[in-house]
């Protein structure tokens, strides 16, 4: 405890007594500590933008087809829906809801285009869960599982030339494999913040689609959980419940998304990984430095008998006295610039390159405890690795030699 | 056992090899016994210094054995070699060599703190010692604050606070004036006959050495004359 005051006291004084040159260093640490946590916290934001744009974009938490139909989406590889199935296979579990939807490939004519979209039947009470209920709407939503009108988005609207209350035909696969036409009237247009999102799905009711195409299968079942990320263990529950099912989870439903989900999380540590040893540089040159110009100090503490560890320990805490102060002012350096960024980052001016991310266009920081604290404490981790060569250099000088520095 | 506190036998000391090898001391013999003030003295080069850092522990000969209390210091790690010096040693160095950082009260207390004495008693002891070298007003001073008097009379409370059983002083007067030269031998004499502290300087200047109980006389590396003890 002598020695640990000892050592403190030292560092403290030695530190202060290079007060200009610390303080240069001190400013880096908080440059880069803030810095990482800032950006880590915007790439985060990006990440959680992309997961709950997802989730809430039809994807759902879990999500279940009939086997193959993701190969080849269509009727034909639909099943038939038992609602208190999938009760049962949620219960005790944290969800916000679910939904049973049909959704197919199919060909949308107006009078003077043609598109290819999705053509989704839903039922509006089950789609609470999803950003079909939180849509900006001119005219009006579907009423009912039984509407047999359809919601169109302004993008697709514009490409087929046609407006509200108009009638388009649309031409898919029933469930025997049969082409059908079916004629639908807009009933509204929707806004969403992704173009290709308008330009590639169109709404009807679920029921009322079923009975034009002859059929009672659903295609999917989508289940939201209250919580952001599905556990493991809740997802098991659901699987084990559909056994004849492909049941996947968001990652599994949107392997793109959970591509770039992992890539983010790489980027994350590569990133912190060349701040901080950029900076680590910084620091055992520092030290360096400092153990050079105490040279004399160092063979007087050898003479006198001060061990070898007391004087590692002198040089390691000195680089770790100055990390903890950089760590201090940059996690409340970072922590200011989050609540000033907390209502997120106009990204408007790129907005078509946020859209295939599947991002809005207001980009909002998150932070997350664990990062920061993994930040932290690589910082002290390299704070000690960095002051291990200076701190070598001071004990195995020789003392006479050092004495006649 | 002999009442001797140091004995060199034989000692040898080369720095170098082959054509640039170097003969600091050659076959020296010497024994220095408690309560003794030794000045070990010659021309610039003669091996004073290389005596005194061996006998101190800071250095070790190429040949001969150098004991202390019987002790060969050959045998002792350098981890007990630290613990030799922190316990049973005091050390004054030409340039004074004090902690820029701590006070002058602080310098003292570092040993004591290093020992492991309690805050309470080693603060009372380094204000005591700093008393008796005539220095208890300027206890919260730092080194840039003192004059080079001043200095290694702290420098000399360091090395005394620790109850050494052998002083060791390295050309102690060479950055002071005559004046604070015989105040500081003045003060080493008083602890020399009142704590019966061994003191060993190495020195070329005849105010230090008219000091001593003892000289041995070294030149090239060898002694040239010692008187008895």
């Amino acid at each position: 405890m002598n020695n640990f005051k000892l050592v403190l006291n030292l560092s403290l004084r030695n530190l202060w007594r290079q007060r200009r040159r610390n303080s240069i260093l001190l400013v880096a640490i908080t440059v880069a500590i803030g810095g990482v946590i800032v950006l880590n916290s915007l790439i985060r934001g990006m990440q959680v933008q992309m997961v709950d744009s997802v989730v809430e974009n039809l994807s759902g938490h879990i999500k279940m087809h009939a086997p193959n139909y993701r190969d080849d989406p269509s009727m034909e590889r639909g099943f038939v829906l038992d609602p208190r199935g999938v009760e049962r296979a949620i219960e005790g579990l944290p969800v916000l809801g679910w939904a049973a939807r049909i959704s197919i490939p199919a060909v949308i004519m107006s009078e003077r285009e043609t598109r290819g979209a999705t053509l989704i039947g839903v039922d509006p009470d089950q789609e609470h869960i999803s950003i079909i209920s939180r849509f900006e709407l001119e005219g009006e939503s579907l009423k009912s599982a039984s509407d047999s009108r359809i919601l169109v988005g302004r993008a697709l609207v514009e490409e087929l030339r046609t407006k509200l209350g108009r009638r388009i035909v649309i031409t898919t696969l029933d469930s025997n494999g049969m082409s059908k036409e079916i004629g639908f009237r807009i009933a509204g247009v929707y806004d969403a913040e992704s173009e290709s999102f308008e330009k590639s799905l169109v709404f009807s009711g679920r029921n009322a689609l079923q009975e034009l195409l002859g059929s009672s299968k659903v295609t999917e079942v989508s289940i939201r959980l209250k919580t952001r990320y599905a556990q493991k263990e809740d997802f098991e529950q659901v699987r084990d419940s559909f056994l004849e099912l492909d049941v996947l989870d968001w990652q599994q439903a949107n392997p793109i998304v959970a591509f770039m989900y992992n890539t983010v999380n790489l980027v994350i540590y590569i990133w912190l990984g060349i701040v901080l040893g950029a900076l680590v540089f910084g620091l055992v040159n520092t030290l360096i430095t400092a153990v050079l110009e105490r040279i004399r100090e160092f063979g007087l503490f050898r003479a006198v008998g001060m061990r070898p560890r007391i004087i590692i320990a002198q040089v390691v805490s000195e680089s770790v006295c100055l990390m903890l102060l950089g760590i201090v002012f940059g996690v409340t350096g970072s922590l200011l610039i989050f609540a000033w960024l907390h209502n997120g980052i106009d990204l408007s001016a790129f907005a078509s390159g946020v859209e295939m991310m599947g991002m809005s266009s207001q980009m909002k920081p998150a932070l997350v405890a664990h990062d920061v604290l993994v930040v932290v404490l690589v910082s002290v981790v390299l704070a000690v690795v960095a002051s291990f060569y200076p701190a070598r250099r001071a004990v195995r000088m020789n003392p006479l030699d050092a004495l006649r520095h | 056992m002999t009442d001797a506190v140091v004995q060199l036998k034989d000692v040898t000391r080369v720095y170098g090899q082959g054509n640039v090898a170097v003969h600091a001391l050659q076959e020296v013999t010497v024994e220095i016994y408690r309560g003794e003030f030794v000045c070990v003295v010659g021309p610039s080069g003669c091996g004073k210094s290389t005596m005194l850092h061996l006998i101190g522990g800071l250095d070790s000969p190429t040949s001969g054995t150098v004991t202390l209390e019987d002790q060969d210091l050959s045998t002792y790690s350098n981890n007990e070699l630290s613990d030799l010096r922190l316990k049973r040693m005091g050390f004054v160095f030409q340039a004074f060599n004090l902690i820029p950082v701590l006070s002058a009260s602080e310098n003292v207390e570092f040993i004591l703190q290093l020992q492991g004495v309690e805050p309470k008693d080693r603060k009372a002891r380094a204000l005591e010692v700093l008393d008796s070298v005539g220095l208890a007003d300027a206890a919260n001073r730092r080194p840039g604050e003192l004059s080079g008097g001043q200095q290694q009379r702290v420098a000399v409370a360091r090395a005394l606070v620790g109850s050494p059983l052998l002083l060791i002083a390295d050309e102690p007067s060479a950055n002071l004036d005559s004046t604070t030269t015989r105040e500081l031998c003045e003060l080493l004499q008083t602890i020399n006959r009142e704590h019966r502290t061994t003191i060993l300087i190495a020195t070329h200047d005849s105010v230090v050495m008219s000091y001593s109980t003892r000289t041995i006389q070294l030149e090239d590396g060898k002694i040239r004359q010692a008187d008895a003890a």
